[in-house]
């Protein structure tokens, strides 16, 4: 079971307009080390506009998101490709978002958002569909395995922040840096 | 799934909305050809009640195999999946011999191979 990570990203590039797609190229970030493979990229407001409207979400609770998700894109997974390679997991919640107020806290997750879309009645079928389209708070990845999705670090559209990132594998920690990662606008 | 007891079955999760699910449809559709032949049955379950854009996909993409909508998530976490696409092979016995996260070639020679050795 062959695949490779950018396919993904590809096709995650392709499911975009044009425009958008070229913008991000350059805030694109990548990693590939130590068993993990990763890249995301910001969503521009109106593009997560049009993802959630297109999922059934009202206009105010899109803008909820808008203004408070900083919503990526992200494709993460197991750069090991032979079967007996160790297994990677990425757990969201030992992340560490710093802002550039010094404020550090770690990615939105699922079960967070679930909260906010109770206390605002919204729909099941888009509270859903926002729960799968979120990557998940932890998940492990045997070789090829790779999984797309969002990520939420919970900052206002433009801000700026460094992000802590860890996984294991083969039992053992393994970090890094992002710095100077902007939320889009 | 009872109905399904004694086969080899291929699960897979997806929705619509999911760029990796899109990407592996068309590939998922030439593997059932061979699938169904060899005595393997599928099931693809749509995460997610979004019924007016799942049959507009299925159509688009000539899709032949069964669909299924799993509209409260109920299946799914039942299963333990926790991303899409996510897709189970199950043996005779109804245990999870197979389990791909993210999306794949299915019509790959080597992956119907592996789905076939189940049978045994």
């Amino acid at each position: 079971m062959t695949r490779v990570l950018h396919i993904t990203m590809l096709v995650l590039a392709c499911s975009m307009s044009a425009s958008a797609a070229s913008a991000q190229t350059s805030s694109t970030r990548k990693l590939d080390r130590d068993g993990l493979k990763l890249e995301l990229g910001p969503l521009a407001s109106d593009q997560v506009r049009a993802f959630f409207l297109g999922r059934g979400f009202p206009t105010k609770d899109v803008e909820h998101i808008v203004t408070t998700g900083c919503v990526f894109r992200s494709a993460i997974g197991s750069a090991h490709l032979n079967p007996g390679d160790p297994d990677v997991t990425v757990t969201l919640t030992q992340w560490r978002i710093t802002s550039a107020g010094g404020g550090t806290m770690a990615p939105r997750t699922r079960a967070e958002w679930d909260v906010d879309w109770k206390a605002r009645f919204v729909e099941e079928d888009a509270a859903t569909a926002f729960y799968w389209s979120l990557f998940p708070t932890e998940q492990t990845f045997a070789p090829t395995d790779y999984n797309w999705g969002f990520l939420s670090f919970g900052l206002a559209p433009g801000a700026r922040f460094n992000l802590d990132l860890n996984w294991r594998s083969s039992g053992l920690p393994y970090t890094a840096r992002m710095e100077g990662l902007e939320c889009g606008k | 799934m009872s109905d399904l007891k004694g086969k080899v079955v291929l699960v897979n999760f997806w929705a619509t909305w999911c760029p990796p699910c899109r990407a592996e449809i068309p590939s998922m559709e030439r593997a059932w050809s061979k699938l169904k032949e060899g005595g393997i049955a599928m099931l693809a379950i749509h995460v997610g009640g979004d019924t007016n854009n799942i049959w507009a996909f299925l159509s688009e993409f000539n899709v032949t195999f069964p669909v299924l909508i799993d509209k409260s998530s109920s299946v799914s976490k039942a299963w333990q999946t926790i991303g899409l696409p996510t897709t189970y092979i199950a043996d005779g016995q109804g245990r999870k011999a197979l389990r791909a996260i993210g999306g794949r070639e299915w019509d790959h020679a080597d992956l119907i191979a592996s789905i076939f050795a189940l049978r045994s």
